[in-house]
């Protein structure tokens, strides 16, 4: 078992020196690293300390992303009444938004904990252009195994990131912190991921450079183009190779990805309140207000006029 | 150490993207054999000296890298290694890569090419640079998987962002030896930076400064161990590379972005300074181009 280089009351002593906000969080979970509220680190190797979920509002709803690294021992959870159980070796991530309860916990339970903040995280998988959700869960929470390999990749990642936060600050210390964050997103994704070997005589990175130049011509034209079709020309492949690609990485096919694209350009239009439907059907290229109703309620399940109305009510 | 063998260190590279050297696993000072003419024209190499020293010439300057010392070259700088006893490690990054790195981490390009920077820190600073080193090593050797090249990337510019942490702490040594040389080669480095893409005779730039082309030619020499016309050309093929490390099917687009009067004449350029056609270098670098179909030029 790998040895925390600090103890207990130094974690203590550290978040207190350093006068935090305190976000809520029960008062015996004690956070093992917290950067600027964004990023919390928890962890404990030998059972020490009873496994609980930080910052959740006055709802009971979680707010950050949370992943726990299960080394020894197992843990049973609810989640919005749901319940299940995490046996050793796995990793399990919530989203936020859920309420999240453990129940039971095994007293040899060894684990380490990383959360990070909605705004962090998504800065971070645009960098990557990756997304991370499966696309079948409604994104509550999954579970994905943790080979003896992957765990040996993520302890001294774990620690380095741990060290590095409570070090004293210094002016590249987000930077560091950031690209030691990538590389942690990276190995989460060979963990969740079942990627197929790549087509003959291609590596890897040249379905990467595919894929990045995908989304990032899907990020200049989603507002006029919306076949796919026209972004495999474009790219000089099929159109089933495009696919291919996206689901080599994202679990989306290319359809998704655009469709996706094109209605969060939609929503962001629509919410600026002084275009009409009209208007921002006009800017994204749609033929008649109807095809864009059509397109809108058969991508997110209601119309353009619910939606509105679901958001002007907040 | 065999004999024949050139390369007796530990190396590994990533798609000749990011490259790594080291002889960390020899118990005493190994003998670095020389080498002539190793002339980096699309890397950055950072090179660390642990234990030891090493005796190199760049440029024309002789220098001694010490213990704890550390050295960062950039592209197109003649460097002849002599005969030394050390312990190193050192990272090789593709010079096109370098742009995107130094955005991340703030740094503003000063330049970027021809230079090096030299500096001294303490046992604890270097300690923290091995262990960056380590980790980019493990990540290297690593099968390949499809974001290998991210956290790489990740990683090398982790290393980076510790270096420049410690900045401040090191001692930067200076090697300006003449400061009237000084000023003329840095007049002759901005103005080539602004023209390159469309003067490349050393004519223009004698007298752009206002001084005779065999003075210039001296000077650059003295720094780059290379005459006034081989530089220009040098800092031409290594923006070439860039382009088309970028956009390796518009070749056409290229050269007359570069103001050659043809594309067959752009081909004979990058052969005669870089010793490989355009088509060659992207097939020996691998740069998948996914546009390199003839129709792909209709579009757009």
């Amino acid at each position: 078992m790998p040895n925390s280089p600090l103890t207990t009351s130094e974690y203590t002593d550290s978040l207190q020196a350093r006068n935090l906000n305190a976000i809520s969080h029960p008062a015996d979970t004690i956070v093992s690293a917290n950067y600027r509220n964004e990023l919390l680190l928890i962890d404990s190797w030998g059972g020490t300390k009873p496994l609980c979920i930080p910052s959740v509002d006055e709802n009971g709803k979680g707010q950050l992303y949370v992943n726990v690294y299960v080394l020894n021992g197992s843990f049973t959870f609810s989640i919005n009444g749901v319940e299940d159980v995490v046996s050793p070796q796995k990793l399990v991530t919530f989203m936020p938004g859920n309420s999240i309860k453990i129940i039971k916990e095994s007293p040899d339970l060894a684990y380490f904990m990383i959360c990070v903040h909605p705004r962090l995280a998504n800065e971070m998988l645009q960098e990557l252009s990756v997304t991370y959700f499966c696309a079948q869960l409604s994104s509550q929470y999954f579970i994905a195994e943790l080979s003896p390999l992957h765990i040996q990749n993520y302890i001294p990642l774990y620690n380095d990131i741990k060290r590095d936060i409570i070090a004293p600050d210094y002016e590249q210390k987000y930077i560091y912190l950031r690209c030691l964050l990538n590389a942690l997103t990276v190995e989460n994704m060979n963990v969740h991921n079942h990627i197929p070997l790549p087509a003959q005589g291609k590596s890897y990175s040249h379905l990467y450079d595919i894929y990045s130049r995908f989304i990032t011509l899907l990020n200049k034209r989603a507002k006029e183009e919306r076949e796919v079709q026209y972004y495999a020309k474009k790219l000089g492949i099929s159109s089933k190779y495009l696919s291919y690609v996206c689901i080599c990485y994202s679990n989306k096919n290319a359809s998704t990805w655009i469709s996706e694209a094109v209605i969060q350009r939609a929503k962001n239009l629509m919410l600026i309140q002084k275009y009409s439907l009209e208007q921002v059907c006009t800017f994204l290229n749609f033929s008649t207000v109807s095809n864009f109703n059509r397109y809108f309620k058969r991508a997110t399940g209601e119309s353009p006029k619910e939606f509105l109305k679901k958001e002007l009510h907040k | 150490m065999a004999e024949g063998n050139v390369w007796q260190y530990y190396n590994s590279s990533f798609e000749k993207k990011y490259c790594i050297y080291d002889n960390l696993d020899e118990s005493e000072e190994p003998i670095i054999r020389p080498m002539d003419d190793m002339c980096n024209s699309e890397y950055v190499c950072i090179t660390v000296v642990v234990r030891g020293a090493l005796h190199l010439v760049i440029g024309g300057t002789d220098i001694w890298i010490k213990s704890n010392d550390f050295l960062l070259i950039t592209p197109c700088v003649k460097v002849i290694v002599k005969e030394s006893r050390c312990l190193f490690f050192s990272c090789y990054i593709k010079a096109h890569l370098m742009p995107e790195i130094y955005a991340h981490l703030g740094v503003k390009t000063c330049f970027y090419a021809f230079k090096f920077m030299h500096a001294h820190f303490s046992s604890e600073e270097i300690a923290i640079l091995l262990d960056c080193y380590k980790r980019i090593k493990k990540e290297i050797e690593r099968y390949d998987y499809p974001l290998k090249e991210c956290s790489l990337s990740a990683y090398q510019t982790a290393f980076l962002a510790k270096l420049l942490s410690i900045k401040e702490k090191g001692q930067w040594i200076d090697h300006t030896k003449n400061t009237r040389y000084h000023a003329i080669f840095n007049q002759f480095l901005q103005k080539l930076h602004q023209n390159y893409k469309v003067e490349r005779s050393v004519q223009y730039y004698a007298d752009s400064i206002g001084v005779a082309t065999k003075y210039l030619s001296s000077v650059i020499y003295s720094y780059t161990g290379f005459t006034a016309s081989q530089t220009i050309d040098q800092y031409v093929a290594l923006a070439l590379k860039q382009a088309l490390y970028l956009n390796a099917c518009k070749i056409k687009e290229i050269s007359t972005d570069f103001n050659f009067p043809n594309q067959s004449f752009f081909g004979r350029y990058f052969k005669r300074v870089t010793g490989m056609t355009p088509n060659e270098y992207v097939k020996y670098n691998n740069i998948q181009s996914i546009c390199f179909y003839k129709d792909c030029n209709k579009e757009n």
